[in-house]
């Protein structure tokens, strides 16, 4: 999906003056009249960068965030962002050479799987990767799971597994992750908190 | 955090202590100018002269590592100049209580210390007070007796003399006085001093004990509780409180309550049987609904609600040590959602490496990560490499909805503003679906005790729905379903099921659930009650009791927290109260610190790995020896990695380094190296140093240099700034800091060397959270 | 209508540079490749992509050090130095006070930037021809009734948009406050330079220290150019392409703008 920043322009409902555009034939415009987002969608969300946890607006036309500022009914940061908050959208949306508005192109879109000593990464479809994953995870368990210590104490745990959550990731996400994790016995669980 | 952000406006005296606010959490800049506005005075302690620093009233510099030593000196000169909130202390702390008398403290080590090698273990039998036939503390309301808390207090201390701390801190006399008069003032009944901390304290072989210095400051001064006081840990990252706040920690599971260890809670009853007192005393009900949510129907009280199903802990496991046993060869797969220790772990180049002994790698990011891409790193050879690796593509925050919690501990519902970008999927809905693909093949094929996996109470619809997940962490009753109100509510018979205890109440309605609440205050004392949901239970600053005297006026009258009404026989409140508040104050009076057992804040502690007070050491890697005893570095923690230690006074590494952010970039900066505006704003990895030092080494701002520590190096360029100096230690030695960003790695927009290539793999002796802060290192020109 | 002033109080400014960047993310601006060179100061100049910035200045003084930030931008004058000079006759003042470039009829001879005793306007591409790019003051929100972006972004309030009067009202009764407080050298800036600037500053040192003018001037190679052109000002006028004084005057401003390589993918 591209959208170049004269059409996006045109979908968020601002008019660029017709005269300019046409006779230049580029989408770049100055001074324009109109508020380009006066007549978006807004949602409000916060900000996934510090802990502050400032409101934030997402203008969405089509079904697509077109801007993205301070929530100014949140009573935390009343409206305004830090430069971290302020680049939001560039996380989503970027420019390319010709000035046209794309989605960032560094995005992670495509699953991606590295088989042992490859060079480089394979695309591969969620149905793959599941089952594929799965089995990893299965065969590991099932190879290292211990059920009771020396002791005959009964752990039902396998140390053979790994766990990295995320600071990043929504409450009912962590929540999700733990309930896994403990679930095939993992112990070694940590995250970004204590990094 | 025990306040919130916008509370910081009350503040009579802000202490920023270890954390940079204006360059790490902007926004509460807001709030620290509005109490500034009203004739607040900031104030800065840090190594270098920050963004913070800039718009500070009084800035102090201090040597990376001394925290203690720094807090430690104040609090003397508190105790000294009589300036502490004298009946707070009685009524509020365990000032008063007694403590066995063969307690005692001599060159650097409490009693109970056993060798072990050249550490120590201790045996914490005489940390402990001394009890009546009932088994009450005795007291001392005096506050004379040799042995009570308050006298052991003031006598640990006094060894901090100022002539002392600053030949240990480098902070010249006149400004730590400054300091220490300025925030000690806030001792003053009616007066409010907020301490904000953050990576700065806590990144240390000490950083509990730093933590609990401050603390033990904040309760001499009796700034908890109060509006405008505190000590508010200023989280860096966005759900780190939700996530810790989930358990998704080695040590814990869900609200705080410890993972089960396979030597003290081998059952259900032994695990119940080491619940502290205080609320804690509820921790049976906290588990038997947690045991409920996770294996439903088939956790019954004859089977111990599946207690067994929980994996039992056997020893450290936090990522120092899960890395050590990753190199080892002891873990064969790892998951890692939206992480990047590559970038982020300490000794990083050589956690890079040792995911080479992995069989397979799971990986979840937005954009392409350095832990993921591993075996991409300039230098490796991947046809050496066998890990296989999955790297899938994560939903952004916008595309997907959901809570997360603020260090305020605001629960706030962020709403799906687009749909995921191509394959990208939100990681619940990943999560889920991994989880029931693995199920699947135990129900096809069986397997080793598939028990836990096949009975899990896990259903959250095709598409994974956050507000299911979200009524489980609420909690209902397992009999009809029925969303309880809060967790006064739950049982320790199976009768109710609860994802995390903490967060009960705040979905407990589907129609309007308080975390979605979007209604701003319009009176009140900025506490925003039906803006969001705060745990426990809507509270918004934490041992509220506290902000009132022991008859229940507020100390402070034009903020009150809360307040007793003696007409109307009832406490008014702009606050959820943080005690029982159907009884007159008097009941409440010593009880205003309810997750204790005293009930009162603790000056004296014997929860701490390292000793009931905190005591200076010097950090694991130090260039001078510590002055106020013969035990160099915190004789408890751990040593994972022995010879990987510069000597103390090392000449082949003399300077000392820390490690920080920037406004412009992010953790390991996966979110803002591969944004283009904020890569334009902060382009490249540098580190700074003084202009003193770039002199002694030939160096200008803007030429490339070599970092190196005892563990690895890096180059990139240097910025030569007057906001870094040299400072003057024990026996006169001049300390030269370097300090560097910890943003870069090797993928991503703008690419750059990694600082936590030379952090050591050393962490606090009660976390085991890495000293990235103080650490030995060299540095040269290359360019 | 009333005249708008954005109002930066430097005192209360962190450097985050939140305005920088809620500029670029409100103007839909892309990122320019910059490098480090020492300072957090980046990008290190204004740019046809770039329309704001602040500026990091930082002093050692005796025993202390102070780290002055300060945001850059159009100052939108009253007498704007670069209007007059201007051959095409595309620059005006807007009914809210803002200076307006009118791209249509901009040659991209860069007089403008000359004369501009600020330095603010850049020459940069647009489709087949230059033109002179620099700050709108987010007419189209202002006019909408909508604060500026950055005034909208800034966490402490140290960047502010209002009315004129209301704005240089708050800066005396804010440099009164200062110099209570000991700060003698607190003073307002843009009060009267250049007949009173859009864009008034609350100073706690000498202007100098902040990076701009003591005594801003249109500099006097600019008004002899001014005179110079006058007959190529008629001609343009009348609707002629003076390409020799495009080329002349606006090679060297491509060529650098064209040095920098967009910096997304």
């Amino acid at each position: 999906m591209k959208i170049s920043r004269r059409s996006f322009l045109a979908i968020s409902g601002a008019a660029i003056t017709a005269g300019v555009a046409a006779k230049l034939g580029i989408s770049k415009r100055i001074i324009p009249e109109d508020y380009r987002i006066a007549y978006a969608d807004t949602v409000t969300t916060v900000c996934p960068i510090c802990g502050v946890g400032c409101g934030v607006l997402c203008y969405v036309e089509n079904g697509q965030i077109v801007a993205i500022e301070g929530d100014p009914d949140n009573p935390i940061n009343e409206g305004s962002l830090c430069s971290k908050g302020s680049a939001l959208f560039n996380m989503y949306y970027t420019y390319n050479a010709k000035s046209e508005l794309v989605p960032n192109q560094r995005r992670m879109t495509k699953v991606l799987y590295r088989a042992p000593r490859a060079k480089d990464w394979e695309v591969k479809d969620w149905d793959w990767a599941l089952e594929n994953m799965a089995r990893r995870i299965k065969d590991t368990r099932d190879k290292y799971f211990e059920e009771k210590n020396g002791d005959g104490v009964t752990v039902n745990r396998c140390t053979a597994l790994s766990w990295l959550g995320s600071a990043m990731c929504n409450n009912e996400e962590n929540y999700l992750f733990h309930k896994f994790a403990r679930a095939h016995g993992f112990l070694n669980i940590d995250h970004c908190a204590r990094l | 955090m025990t306040n919130h952000w916008i509370d910081y406006q009350h503040a009579d005296v802000i202490l920023q202590f270890g954390g940079n606010t204006a360059e790490n959490h902007p926004i509460s800049m807001k709030w620290i100018t509005k109490a500034m506005e009203k004739g607040g005075k900031l104030i800065v302690v840090d190594p270098r002269f920050t963004r913070t620093a800039a718009v500070a009233d009084l800035y102090a510099p201090i040597r990376p590592g001394t925290n203690i030593a720094f807090l430690g000196g104040i609090m003397n000169y508190c105790l000294e100049k009589r300036l502490y909130h004298e009946e707070y202390v009685l009524h509020y702390t365990n000032a008063s209580s007694l403590i066995s008398p063969g307690f005692g403290f001599q060159d650097g080590l409490f009693t109970g210390a056993q060798m072990n090698g050249e550490q120590v273990s201790y045996d914490k039998s005489t940390w402990a007070y001394q009890t009546d036939a009932d088994g009450n503390i005795i007291k001392d309301d005096s506050l004379q007796d040799p042995h009570c808390v308050f006298q052991l207090l003031k006598k640990h201390f006094s060894r901090y003399t100022v002539e002392k701390v600053c030949e240990i801190t480098g902070c010249p006399e006149e400004k730590f006085l400054e300091v220490a008069e300025l925030y000690c003032s806030t001792g003053k009944p009616g007066k409010a001093g907020t301490i904000l901390y953050a990576m700065g304290v806590t990144q240390f072989t000490q950083g509990s004990e730093n933590v609990r210095a401050l603390a033990m400051l904040q309760l001499l001064l009796g700034n908890m509780g109060i509006a405008g006081g505190g000590v508010n840990a200023q989280r860096g990252q966005s759900n780190v409180q939700g996530s810790t706040d989930m358990g998704n920690l080695f040590h814990i599971i869900p609200g705080y309550m410890p993972c089960p260890h396979e030597k003290t809670h081998p059952t259900l009853k032994a695990y119940n049987d080491t619940s502290p007192g205080g609320y804690w005393e509820n921790r049976p009900k906290f588990m038997v609904s947690l045991l409920k949510a996770f294996w439903g129907e088939h956790a019954t009280a004859e089977n111990d609600f599946c207690y067994d199903y929980l994996p039992k802990l056997d020893k450290e496991r936090s990522h120092i040590a899960s890395s050590k046993y990753m190199g080892e060869g002891e873990i064969k797969g790892m998951i890692c959602f939206a992480d990047n220790p590559a970038v982020t772990g300490p000794t990083a180049s050589a956690k890079r490496h040792y995911q080479t002994k992995l069989d397979w790698l799971i990986s979840v990011d937005i954009y392409e990560n350095e832990t993921a891409a591993f075996w991409k790193e300039p230098g490796v050879n991947p046809e050496e490499i066998d890990t296989e690796v999955f790297l899938l593509p994560a939903a952004m925050h916008f595309e997907k909805d959901g809570t997360i919690a603020n260090s305020g501990r605001w629960i706030q519902w962020r709403y799906k503003a687009q749909d995921p970008l191509g394959d990208s999927k939100p990681d619940l809905w990943i999560v889920d679906r991994l989880f029931k693909a693995v199920r699947r093949l135990y129900e096809r094929e069986g397997g080793v005790f598939p028990d836990p996996i096949l009975k899990m109470n896990w259903d959250y619809g095709e598409e994974a729905d956050s507000s299911r997940v979200a009524m489980e962490l609420n909690g209902y009753e397992t009999a009809s379903g029925a969303l309880i109100e809060n967790f006064s509510k739950l049982a320790d018979d199976g009768s109710t099921a609860c994802g995390n205890w903490i967060y009960s109440g705040y979905y407990n309605n589907e129609t309007a659930p308080a975390c979605k609440s979007r209604i701003k205050e319009t009176e009140g004392i900025g506490n925003n009650p039906e803006w969001a949901f705060a745990w426990p239970l809507n509270r918004r600053i934490i041992y509220n009791r506290a902000s009132a005297d022991p008859q229940g006026n507020p100390w402070n009258p034009d903020v009150p927290v809360l307040w007793w009404d003696s007409i109307g026989l009832e406490w008014k409140k702009n606050d959820v109260p943080d005690f029982n508040a159907n009884v007159p104050p008097e009941e409440t009076k010593y009880n205003a610190f309810i997750m204790t057992e005293e009930g009162q804040g603790r000056l004296f502690s014997s929860g701490m790995a390292e000793g009931p007070f905190p005591e200076h050491y010097e950090p694991w890697e130090s260039p001078v020896p510590n002055i106020m005893s013969s035990v160099q570095f915190n004789p408890v923690c751990t040593i994972w990695y022995p010879d990987s230690r510069a000597d103390v006074g090392s000449n082949e590494f003399p300077y000392v380094c820390t490690s920080y952010r920037l406004t412009e970039h992010y953790q390991s900066g996966i979110m803002t190296r591969n944004n283009p505006w904020l890569v334009e704003a902060m382009p490249e990895m540098f580190v700074e140093i003084s202009p003193s030092l770039a002199n002694k080494i030939g160096i200008q701002s803007g030429d490339m240099v070599e970092v190196s520590s005892k563990r690895g190096k890096f180059e990139c360029k240097c910025a030569v700034t007057p906001r870094i100096k040299s400072l003057t230690v024990t026996g006169g030695k001049e300390i030269e800091i370097v300090g560097f960003f910890f943003h870069w790695g090797f993928m991503g927009l703008s690419k750059g060397p990694s600082g936590n290539d030379i952090t050591p793999s050393i962490g606090c002796a009660n976390t085991n959270i890495p000293e990235y802060k103080a650490f030995l290192c060299n540095i040269r020109r290359t360019g | 209508m009333a005249k708008k002033a954005r109002l930066i109080d430097t005192t209360l400014c962190i450097g985050c540079k939140s305005c920088q960047v809620a500029c670029k993310n409100w103007n839909q601006l892309p990122a320019t490749q910059t490098e480090f060179t020492g300072s957090y100061e980046n990008p290190p100049d204004l740019h046809p992509e770039i329309w704001s910035r602040v500026r990091f200045n930082e002093y050692a003084e005796n025993d202390s050090v102070k780290w002055y930030f300060s945001f850059i931008s159009c100052m939108h004058c009253a007498k704007p130095g670069c209007m007059p000079v201007c051959p095409a006759n595309a620059i005006s003042i807007t009914e809210l006070g803002t200076v307006r470039v009118d791209q249509e009829r901009c040659i991209g001879c860069a007089l403008c930037k000359s004369a501009c005793p600020f330095n603010i306007p850049r020459v940069g591409e647009l489709g087949d021809k230059s033109v002179a790019w620099k700050c709108t003051f987010c007419y189209d929100r202002i006019s909408n009734g909508h604060i500026t972006a950055c005034a909208k972004a800034c966490p402490t309030g140290a960047l502010s948009f209002g009315d004129q009067n209301d704005k240089l009202a708050e800066a005396e009764a804010r440099v009164a406050l200062l110099q209570e407080k000991g700060h003698a050298k607190a003073q307002i800036y843009g009060k009267d330079e250049m007949g009173g600037l859009g864009v008034i500053y609350v100073l706690a040192d000498s202007p100098d220290k902040y990076g701009l003018p003591v005594d801003p001037q249109v500099s006097l190679g600019s008004y002899l150019w001014n005179v110079a052109l006058r007959p190529v000002k008629f001609l343009a006028t009348m609707g002629i392409t003076i390409g020799v004084i495009n080329n002349l005057i606006s090679k060297r401003e491509l060529k650098n703008t064209k040095n920098r390589a967009r910096h997304d993918d």
